[in-house]
């Protein structure tokens, strides 16, 4: 695991009550992102299940990861994000048809 | 963040019922998360309007503090902020979208 992956996984366990971090570095797909070279960050997404998430909105769970990881900063260009309660995370899996948003 | 920066961002998302900040333009974005956002506005049949940060590095910096949000693009709908990329297409994907579009179409 690169580097900057683990910077990521131990910093969102530290700052998040979490029980589940996936992250993908998508940095690859972008090699030819101009912005993104200048800026010398990777593209990357992440994949995070948490009590933490519970009764917050899309937007609100969205701002906990980017406060999470600000130190890391200068190192991501790109972060995309999937932010789950664990209800959701299990109902997902027990039916991938189902969005975990879908009210 | 400059007082006239703030004003005219205010000005912006309270003047036009969708605005949309983003890398390069609807015809030519310079990014794939800008252009996932147009993509979908031009799905829903939804004018809007959008400022290029690209070209605007003052509102740039402007928009991420004004909106509490680091990244671009960012969608604001009747002066209130719905969304970055993630989040705008999931509210597309449960449907929750085209009732947020419909009420300022």
């Amino acid at each position: 695991m690169s580097d900057i992956l683990y910077k990521l996984k131990k910093v969102l366990k530290e700052k998040l009550d979490v029980v589940h971090i996936d992250v993908l570095d998508l940095s690859d797909q972008h090699r030819r992102h101009k912005e993104s070279i200048a800026s010398g960050g990777g593209h990357f997404h992440v994949t995070i299940t948490g009590a933490c998430f519970e009764g917050k909105t899309q937007i609100a769970r969205h701002r906990m990861v980017y406060k999470a990881v600000q130190s890391l900063q200068e190192h991501i260009h790109a972060l995309s994000i999937r932010a789950y309660t664990p209800d959701e995370y299990e109902s997902m899996t027990n039916d991938k048809g189902q969005n975990p948003n879908a009210k | 963040m400059d007082e006239s920066i703030k004003k005219q961002i205010e000005n912006d998302i309270n003047s036009n019922k969708i605005m949309v900040y983003m890398k390069g333009t609807p015809q030519s974005p310079e990014c794939g998360f800008s252009k996932s956002i147009a993509d979908v506005l031009t799905l829903h049949d939804a004018p809007y309007h959008f400022c290029n940060i690209l070209e605007n590095p003052e509102i740039r910096q402007g928009i991420k503090e004004y909106s509490d949000w680091p990244t671009i693009p960012q969608v604001y709908v009747n002066g209130e902020f719905i969304g970055g990329c993630d989040v705008v297409l999931d509210l597309h994907n449960t449907g929750e979208l085209k009732k947020i579009l419909a009420g300022v179409k």
